[in-house]
């Protein structure tokens, strides 16, 4: 029926200028992105390299100097490929860490939220460095070795839900708020 | 089957849904109200449910706008009353709407006023100046303690650390080496072996011989770390960790939450305007779309009833009067509803009589028609102004006219194009106009198929009041009465005429013949020659009075036609074999090969062309033409054969045409004026007719319709035929 028609038009037009419309323009480049993934051999395990690239925008590193902690979920996993394509999980760990600038002392705290470390940088730059260069390892035991294949699959996500409620919004919406990557290393 | 969801249901559940949604983030923007985590899903599923309810409500504007568009029912009133419904609701909503975001900008830049600003720096500002003068004194301090310990050997210098922590406010002292390996240790904690902060990397700016103090935590406790060198060719370093006393660290950890707090603040001062001015708008808006939907829900209400009443007024439009509204409101538009219902039923009773009335009048008037075509007499009737306003079937033929053409005129426009019917327009219109009483004429006019005579009675109409309504003229054709009666009377004298005379015409020949037999002799020869012409002129006139008899007999007997089915053509054939020996008078025959049969009696049939034929000859004075026609001709829904007969001759003038069928009226020198009054005679006997074919101006012509047997006829009796006509003369 005509009527009908017309109603669901009207509903995917809205529907699709509400994300037109209400979510800003991406930049062109990524606040997070993942530089380079490299897994490597040494004797006995298995080791991933694993190098980001972590930038804040304006308004983040306005954020952070006004004191609101930003945190991330770090995670990462190692897979081998099986039968029916399901993929067996050898490695799992996700790691959550806060960044946060301290006023008193002037310095900037990168804590690891799971283990309890803290390290302190006296600059941001610094600070975010030190979330960028990471390896993870797995002895090689822990591999079934029936295909020397692993997939690793990375997810850098940035927690909006931590922010401040009235950002929150804002940053759903806005692209200096997407500070999450995600890539995967899928062998042949 | 389409699932319905009732709107009203819908726009209900969907408010509440967006209202308790409201009301959780209300909650949830507390930071510590266990909801804050979910202020995101609640924000996002109420503009979903927002949404649906924005579909649902441009639903039923497409559909308002397209029924404004069919100018449907109800349409226009609740177009007005959404409009009316926004403009109250949306008027007030609004206002409160701005002043209520002014109000809020306001009061969140309020709190982040210039002072305030200013004041929250400079109060951390009086903190670092305060941790300072403490870093600056502990420093001094060190120094104090380094330069009492100058000069003394390692050992010693060891063991008066417990005598110099003792005099001093610190918490540990350490005798470090210049690889910051720890000589000595002293601490107010007796269990401590190491110190409880370690060298920082700034242990490098020591070992160029410069002091360091820098503030740091334990156990998020603050403490004055302290670097001196000891004048030992800078060998040797103490480090001193002064704890702050327990009220500097309170106040210093409160200013720095204020201060961190207030540019937290600071920071989302836009976000939380952005956040209030978005709460506000979607509560403007549901509360809109609320409104609208409550206005669209009230309106079908009204509405409902109000359609059911156009419908049912179309439908008494449309003459459907059983259909009634169900009253399902006891309010005005129920009674409205209910006052429709008796004014429909009122109608449809009032209908009913007078569809009954009208199946009355007409049935009347198919009885009157019925009565009026059944009518041997024609009926005209007039209104007020004398103007035709009905005649019958018979009125028609006998003015041979369709007077339906000329209802609503009056008498003299039809006489305009039938100059015939001149004479009867003269005699009765001036009746019709003065008469008030019931009057009688006879009228004579001139038809193309001759001299009609008309008995017309009129009489004036008058209503029920009393109040002159018009005329009304009923007619007869007493043409073959008045001619019945003459050929009656003209028979009467024939049969007396035939009797008186003919008895007496034997004797007088007997008588004559004898005489001349007797007295010849006795003559001479001249009284004999005057005997013999006298007695030769006696018995001449004598036969010719037998043959005048003889023509009276036959014109005075009636009914002595015996009728079969008869071949006219070959009738007509074997008359025109005995004429067609006439040198000069030439007969042409044109006859169609499937002429019907006759029912006709052959000896009289005869007799009649012999008249006919003889007439022509007669015409022609031996040197003409006939044309003989024979063909099918339909009349009044009978099939006749018609015969023309058209001469060459002196032709019959109007004059004679009106008494050229009546006895003894002749226009020739020899003849008794029976001849085409026989014919005419005969010819009605077998029901057939003959007339004057006045149209034809090159002689005399004549047309004669006889009846021809047709599979309807067949089986009647031919002789009944012809007794009926004479009975009916």
């Amino acid at each position: 029926m005509r009527v009908w028609k017309n109603k669901y038009s009207f509903l995917i037009i809205f529907t699709l200028l509400s994300f037109t419309v209400f979510r800003e323009g991406k930049a062109s480049e990524s606040w997070v992105s993942v530089q380079s993934l490299n897994w490597l051999e040494r004797e006995d395990v298995r080791v991933l390299q694993l190098a980001l690239d972590i930038k804040l925008s304006v308004e983040a590193i306005e954020a952070v100097h006004s004191g609101i902690t930003l945190y991330w979920d770090i995670s990462v996993k190692f897979s081998e490929p099986s039968v029916f394509m399901t993929g067996a999980v050898v490695f799992l760990q996700v790691e959550r860490y806060s960044l946060r600038y301290d006023t008193l002392f002037n310095h900037y705290r990168v804590q690891n939220e799971t283990k309890a470390n803290l390290q302190v940088f006296s600059s941001l730059e610094d600070a975010l460095y030190s979330l960028q260069m990471r390896q993870y390892q797995q002895p090689l035991v822990a591999f079934s070795m029936i295909s020397s294949c692993v997939d690793a699959e990375i997810d850098l996500h940035f927690d909006i839900e931590s922010l401040p409620i009235p950002l929150r919004p804002t940053a759903y919406f806005s692209s200096a708020w997407d500070l999450s990557t995600n890539k995967s290393l899928v062998c042949d | 089957m389409r699932l319905r969801i009732p709107f009203g249901f819908s726009v209900v559940l969907l408010l509440a849904f967006i209202f308790l949604s409201l009301q959780l983030m209300s909650t949830a923007l507390q930071e510590s109200s266990p909801l804050s985590g979910l202020y995101s899903w609640l924000l996002l599923s109420n503009g979903i449910a927002t949404l649906i309810l924005l579909l649902l409500v441009s639903l039923n504007v497409f559909s308002l706008l397209r029924r404004l568009k069919n100018k449907e029912a109800g349409s226009r009133l609740t177009t007005r009353i959404v409009l009316l419904f926004i403009v109250l609701s949306l008027v007030p909503a609004s206002v409160v709407f701005y002043y209520s975001l002014q109000f809020l900008n306001r009061s969140i830049d309020g709190w982040f006023n210039v002072e305030l600003d200013a004041a929250m720096d400079d109060v951390l500002e009086l903190s670092h100046a305060s941790l300072e003068q403490r870093m600056s004194w502990n420093l001094k301090q060190s120094q104090q303690i380094a330069q009492q310990l100058k000069g003394k050997p390692r050992s010693e210098v060891s063991l008066d650390l417990e005598k110099m922590l003792a005099i001093s406010s610190a918490s540990d002292i350490a005798l470090l080496s210049k690889t910051a390996k720890v000589l000595a240790f002293s601490g107010v904690v007796a269990s401590d072996i190491l110190p409880s902060l370690l060298v920082t990397p700034l242990f490098l700016q020591v070992l160029q011989g410069k002091e360091h103090v820098k503030l740091d935590s334990i156990e998020d406790e603050l403490v004055v770390q302290v670097l001196v060198p000891l004048q030992l060719d800078n060998a040797y370093y103490l480090q001193i960790i002064y704890p702050i006393p327990e009220r500097i660290n309170d106040l210093t950890d409160s200013v720095e939450f204020a201060y961190v707090r207030f540019q937290e603040m600071t920071y989302l001062r836009h976000s939380l305007k952005v956040s209030f001015s978005l709460v506000l708008s979607l509560v403007l808006l549901v509360s809109l779309l609320a409104t609208i939907s409550i206005a669209f829900i009230s309106m079908r209400e009204i509405i409902a009833p109000i359609r059911e009443l156009v419908a049912g007024t179309q439908a008494v439009a449309e003459g459907r009067y059983e259909q009634l509204l169900t009253v399902k409101r006891q309010d005005d538009l129920g009674f409205l509803v209910e006052s429709f219902n008796e004014m429909v039923r009122k109608i449809a009773r009032a209908r009913n009589k007078a569809r009954e009335s009208a199946l009355e009048i007409e049935q009347q008037r198919a009885y009157l028609e019925a009565l009026l075509s059944s009518l041997s007499s024609g009926v005209l009737s007039f209104d007020a102004q004398l103007n035709i306003r009905k005649a019958n079937q018979r009125a028609n033929s006998i003015l041979d006219v369709q007077l339906m053409r000329y209802f609503g005129q009056s008498l003299p426009t039809l006489s305009q194009g039938r100059s015939d019917l001149l004479a009867l327009s003269a005699v009765l219109q001036p009746l019709l106009e003065k008469s008030d009483e019931v009057w009688q004429r006879n009228v004579l006019i001139d038809m193309p198929d001759g001299q009609k005579e008309l008995l017309c009675q009129g009489s004036p109409l008058f209503s029920g009041e009393g109040e002159y309504i018009g005329a009304v003229v009923v007619f007869d054709d007493i043409t073959d009465l008045i001619q019945a009666q003459k050929n009656a009377a003209w028979a009467e004298v024939a049969r007396r005429l035939a009797h008186e005379i003919k008895n007496p015409l034997t004797p007088i020949q007997l008588s004559a013949e004898r005489l001349q037999h007797k007295l010849l002799a006795k003559l001479d020869a001249e009284d004999a020659a005057l005997l013999n012409r006298s007695i030769e002129t006696i018995v001449q006139q004598v036969e010719a009075m037998k043959c005048m008899v003889n023509d009276f007999s036959v014109y005075a007997e009636s009914g002595r036609n015996k009728v079969a089915k008869l071949d006219f053509v070959a009738l007509v054939k074997e008359v025109i074999e005995l004429y067609d020996t006439h040198i000069n008078f030439m007969i042409h025959l044109q006859c169609p090969e499937d002429l019907p049969f006759i029912f006709a009696d052959s000896v009289t049939l005869r007799q009649v062309l012999h008249n006919l034929f003889k007439n022509a000859l007669e015409a022609v004075a031996g040197h003409g033409e006939l044309r003989v026609i024979l063909q099918p001709c339909w009349q009044d829904n009978s099939l006749y054969v018609q015969l023309s007969l058209y001469d060459t001759g002196c032709g019959v003038d109007l004059q004679q045409a009106k008494t050229v069928f009546e006895p003894y009226v002749t226009h020739k020198a020899k003849g008794t004026g029976l001849g085409l009054a026989i014919a005419k005679k005969i010819i009605e006997e077998h029901g057939g007719s003959i007339r004057l074919d006045m149209q034809y101006t090159g002689g005399a012509g004549f047309i004669v319709l006889l009846p021809a047997v047709t599979e309807k006829n067949i089986s009647l009796v031919p002789v009944g035929l012809i007794k009926e006509k004479k009975d009916g003369i």
